[in-house]
């Protein structure tokens, strides 16, 4: 038989909430049925309990905070959380909203044993942060059972399992309340009694609902599954339990992110080439942050700082809600082998300081260059990105250019005294952009070295300065 | 009394000759011996060299040899025109050595620099900029010693700007022989009288041919271009 363990988060939307707040009692509260769904340890202090309604919740504890419930974020989180998990163990089925199941007998060969595995699991979860009961089962509904009803029992011992399995009520199954009413009638009320009865009497007397649960239960039937498959892309979304107006305070929970964007990566032996960072408003449209390190980053302290700087450059007109974090461009980390004692140092910081300047003052003020195979001085180089790559051209020595060129070419219009020239460019008669010029440098009385030419129309313009 | 000199320590008015003894004095060559000879060897080798000179004397032109030992990054902050990367290309730089930045104000300018400054893989920065206060450029020298780099900065001539702590200060004016070089203020050394750099030192190419040109063809008429 295939042994199974199930994990229920009991307060997964607390747990999931941010901005670390010891200080006041939280409550998640259903907006539906106006009752506490999930309850933090000092709001339980205060005497609140699971199915309280808000009014009295809110008259034990004056400085209660509460939080709507929403069912989507905390099936999100779930994702999230089995993504974390498929580092460690295979085969993971999603029971939302609050509910994980592993698949244990696969993984025993490789974990050699289950202690060893559950030792890993725990290790890895404990990451997380999280709040959780757990219990291994021969079927998937027995081990969900075991786990809602708080059992944390982790064991291979059938008896043992079947004997906690008797011990439970039948309202504390999934059976719907109709069905334990009508055996109720028959005073059947806990699962033990349940279970003694062979399932060919209950298929006579009880509905099919009831037979296909017995079944599941002790693995008799087969309960449908579904698998969870990783992602390929890297995006998470954050509500923010204040909304902030103030764009410092998103660091902390950037930061947060961040640093799950930098697992993400690192467990993949990936870099990222872009993040994009979302900032939700509060009536407003929602602001787009796009930052980009050509040469791939994975590390959070990177991203966190380009994003500071980006961010610098923004003002808001509406507090921040939530934001989203996702990462597009994924590269694969190929470790450059350098020399040992020769200082590569230097050289690979380039790539961060162009992404910093990018950040700060926007892509088009810093630029890289490219030069082209053309004659025409204001043809023969452009600017381009600097992560553009570049084809080499044969270096022309002793060429006498100007280090500067005028952006638009002037009419000359001072006494010059020529240096040197003249040097003829006559080139571009085959897309129309024609040239026919003679190249002097010449000095003007300030003593000025300009770069001039003549054209056939015998008039004299000047291009370029001599910096 | 001594309470005094702390004061004049920790604000900085005071310079001691004891306290810049350890400071590296090593130099670099500027490729054009006759300003080695009077800057004891050559450019600091990090620190901030401040240029005074009106644009297009040749300013930038002097220092290229020295640019050229260098396979680090250059960093273009503001300059006046177009960079001709083209002349840059064919001098012997790598087009990835050439990073050019405009920015919109002066603030993000410095900030450029600062930046370049720290990044270890920046050797050089050129910035054009005219008015720099005192605690930005000590900002400047600052970053520029701890990134090991260098900071050339491009403003033009002023009598009456405060000095700049800076590694060295140098004033360019044109002069029909070529360039005179007046040593402002330099670390370790005392301020030099202006010098003459001749063509001949920094643009030998230019000296033989002086005057009018003489061997220009006509332009071969009627031209015409295919249309």
């Amino acid at each position: 038989m295939t042994l199974w363990l199930y994990l229920h988060f009991k307060h997964l939307q607390l747990d999931s909430l941010t901005l670390s707040h010891n200080s006041t009692p939280v409550v998640i509260v259903n907006g539906h049925s106006n009752r506490v769904v999930q309850v933090c340890t000092l709001a339980k202090q205060s005497g609140i309990t699971v199915g309280m309604g808000l009014a009295s919740a809110a008259s034990l504890s004056e400085k209660l905070q509460v939080v709507a419930y929403d069912e989507q974020a905390e099936q999100a989180r779930l994702q999230e959380i089995a993504q974390w998990l498929y580092l460690v163990t295979a085969d993971i089925s999603l029971f939302p909203p609050d509910g994980i199941l592993l698949k244990v007998s696969n993984m025993l060969s490789l974990y050699q044993g289950l202690t060893i595995y559950w030792q890993h699991i725990q290790a890895h979860l404990s990451h997380l942060d999280l709040n959780y009961h757990y219990a291994t089962g021969y079927s998937a509904l027995a081990a969900r059972l075991l786990a809602r009803g708080q059992s944390d029992i982790i064991t291979d011992d059938e008896s043992l399992l079947q004997s906690s399995i008797n011990s439970f009520d039948l309202l504390q199954t999934d059976l719907s309340e109709r069905t334990c009413e009508q055996l109720r009638r028959v005073r059947i009320t806990k699962l033990s009694q349940l279970l003694c009865i062979p399932v060919s009497e209950l298929a006579k007397r009880f509905d099919i609902e009831l037979v296909h649960y017995v079944g599941r239960l002790q693995g008799q039937l087969k309960y449908p599954l579904i698998f969870y498959v990783p992602e390929e892309q890297f995006s998470r979304h954050l509500t923010l339990l204040f909304e902030l107006e103030n764009l410092q305070w998103l660091a902390k929970p950037m930061a947060k992110l961040l640093k799950q964007l930098e697992l993400f990566l690192r467990q993949r032996n990936k870099l990222a080439q872009q993040v994009l960072l979302t900032l939700q408003l509060r009536d407003a449209e929602p602001v787009l942050i796009q930052v980009a390190i050509s040469a791939g980053e994975s590390r959070a302290h990177a991203w966190q700082s380009l994003i500071e700087l980006k961010l610098s450059n923004i003002s808001l007109n509406a507090p921040i809600q939530a934001i989203t974090l996702s990462a597009e461009y994924l590269l694969d980390n190929q470790c450059v082998n350098n020399e040992l004692f020769q200082s590569l140092q230097g050289q690979s910081e380039i790539p961060a300081l162009i992404a910093k300047l990018q950040a700060k003052l926007g892509e088009c003020s810093v630029q890289g260059v490219t030069i082209d195979s053309d004659h025409r001085p204001e043809r023969a180089f452009h600017f381009v990105d600097p992560s553009h790559s570049f084809t080499e051209q044969t270096r022309i020595k002793d060429l006498q250019r100007p280090s500067m060129l005028l952006p638009e070419v002037a009419p000359l219009q001072e006494k010059v005294t020529i240096y040197s020239g003249p040097e003829r460019i006559c080139t571009g008669w085959w897309d129309n952009q024609a040239v026919a010029r003679d190249y002097y440098i010449a000095r003007n009385e300030q003593g000025k070295w300009l770069w001039v030419y003549k054209e056939p129309s015998q008039q004299w313009f000047v291009q370029g300065i001599f910096c | 009394m001594s309470k005094i000199i702390d004061l004049l320590q920790h604000r900085q008015w005071i310079w001691q000759g004891s306290s810049h003894a350890h400071l590296s004095s090593e130099r670099i060559s500027t490729g054009i011996s006759l300003l080695d000879t009077k800057l004891q060897g050559g450019l600091p080798k990090k620190g901030m060299i401040e240029v005074q000179a009106d644009c297009g004397i040749g300013e930038l032109q002097i220092w290229l040899p020295y640019l050229q030992q260098d396979n680090r990054l250059i960093v273009f902050i503001n300059p006046p025109g177009v960079v001709n990367a083209h002349q840059f290309y064919h001098l012997g730089f790598d087009h990835k050595q050439l990073l050019f930045t405009n920015t919109n104000c002066a603030i993000d300018a410095l900030w450029a620099a600062e930046q370049c400054l720290k990044s270890r893989g920046c050797g050089n920065v050129l910035l054009w900029h005219n008015s720099l206060s005192i605690s930005q450029a000590k900002r400047l020298q600052l970053a520029s010693e701890q990134g090991g780099s260098t900071l050339f900065l491009f403003r033009s001539v002023c009598e009456q700007q405060f000095s700049l702590p800076v590694a060295l200060c140098l004033q360019l004016t044109a002069q029909p022989q070529g360039i005179a070089v007046k040593v402002k203020k330099q670390r370790g050394g005392w301020p030099q009288e202006s010098f003459i750099l001749s063509l001949a030192d920094y643009w030998p190419q230019l000296v033989p041919e002086q005057g009018e040109a003489s061997n220009v063809a006509v332009f071969p008429t009627p031209v015409r271009y295919a249309k």
